[in-house]
């Protein structure tokens, strides 16, 4: 057991061996993408039926959604990567970690901006700070600061080092946004889709489902085009680099 | 489908349940629109950054091979 791990700790640790294997899981990763983001999309735009109380504003949903659970998974995943490269000295872990920010910022800001428009129509208002909101952009600063971090310190190391604990220290802002819609009196709506139970209609909840899937294949192929690229960067010494670039 | 026209489509007018007729096309496709850039930009920046690197680490190689 102890044995594998180690094996398994070197093999993921070595940054030829993870551009390997991103290379060969990167077409299925954007097969993935085009089976089921761009279906998910189209289907909730044009063909899922209207709401019948929030009339055609609802299908922001398709994009809101998706886009909030992958800002949020994605800044786990960054925690976790640096807690794994501060820990044990990993190189690779860093670089994902480093990878994921600008992503989970992306997304983190697209959920804030297709949030604010979905409110204009449903709650007359396009911002209020409301326990929901108000988490879901502290969650938007912390990326934007943990790139800050990162650009702010030259020394590879310590930019590593600096940026994870703050990763780390923020986890705790994830639970809040998560249970905000039950811990106080909020303008959002609860969850649409828990472990047990969807309050949604198989018509608009098949869409949804698609849409969340596909995000988060489309999220796998970013992460491992950058990282790739973080590699050949860092990488740029060792022979099979040089052999790759002049190949 | 969930319109009838075209123009359906892009006004997404709809009558609710008070009478009054809404329409939500603007906010619908604004959303839609942002999130495309979006997405398509996490696309395009990796790929940028790549052909960058590549073309700074053939330089250097370059520069390494003249110089032996």
């Amino acid at each position: 057991m102890w044995q594998t791990l180690k094996q398994l700790y070197h093999k993921f640790g070595s940054p030829r061996y993870f551009y390997d294997l991103t290379g060969r899981m990167m077409p299925w990763f954007v097969g993935l993408t085009c089976l089921l983001l761009i279906p998910g999309l189209i289907w909730g735009l044009v063909f899922a039926p209207i709401d019948e109380e929030q009339g055609h504003s609802y299908r922001i949903i398709f994009i809101h959604v998706p886009a909030a659970s992958v800002a949020m998974s994605a800044y786990v995943m960054m925690a976790v990567a640096s807690a794994v490269g501060l820990i044990w000295k990993m190189k690779m872990a860093d670089m994902v970690a480093k990878c994921i920010a600008p992503i989970g910022a992306s997304f983190a800001f697209l959920c804030l901006v297709t949030g604010s428009i979905w409110g204009k129509p449903t709650w007359g208002t396009w911002w209020i700070w409301d326990a929901r909101l108000t988490s879901m952009l502290v969650l938007f600063f912390l990326y934007v600061g943990v790139m800050a971090l990162q650009n702010a310190i030259e020394n590879t190391q310590a930019a590593a080092k600096a940026t994870a604990i703050l990763s780390i220290v923020g986890v705790v802002n994830l639970p809040i946004i998560k249970y905000s819609v039950e811990w106080w009196n909020t303008l959002h709506q609860p969850a649409t889709i828990t472990m047990t139970n969807a309050s949604m209609p198989a018509e608009m909840l098949t869409p949804l489902l698609l849409s969340i899937f596909g995000i988060y294949a489309f999220f796998g192929v970013v992460l491992m085009t950058a990282t790739r690229v973080e590699i050949l960067e860092r990488e740029q010494r060792s022979q099979w680099v040089k052999k790759l670039i002049e190949s | 489908m969930a319109f009838e026209s075209l123009n359906d489509l892009f006004s997404m007018c709809y009558t609710a349940p008070i009478g009054d007729i809404r329409c939500h096309g603007g906010y619908v496709w604004t959303a839609y629109g942002i999130a495309t850039l979006i997405l398509v930009a996490n696309i395009v920046a990796p790929l940028l950054r790549r052909r960058q690197v590549k073309q700074t680490i053939r330089r250097k190689l370059k520069r390494e091979q003249a110089s032996l």
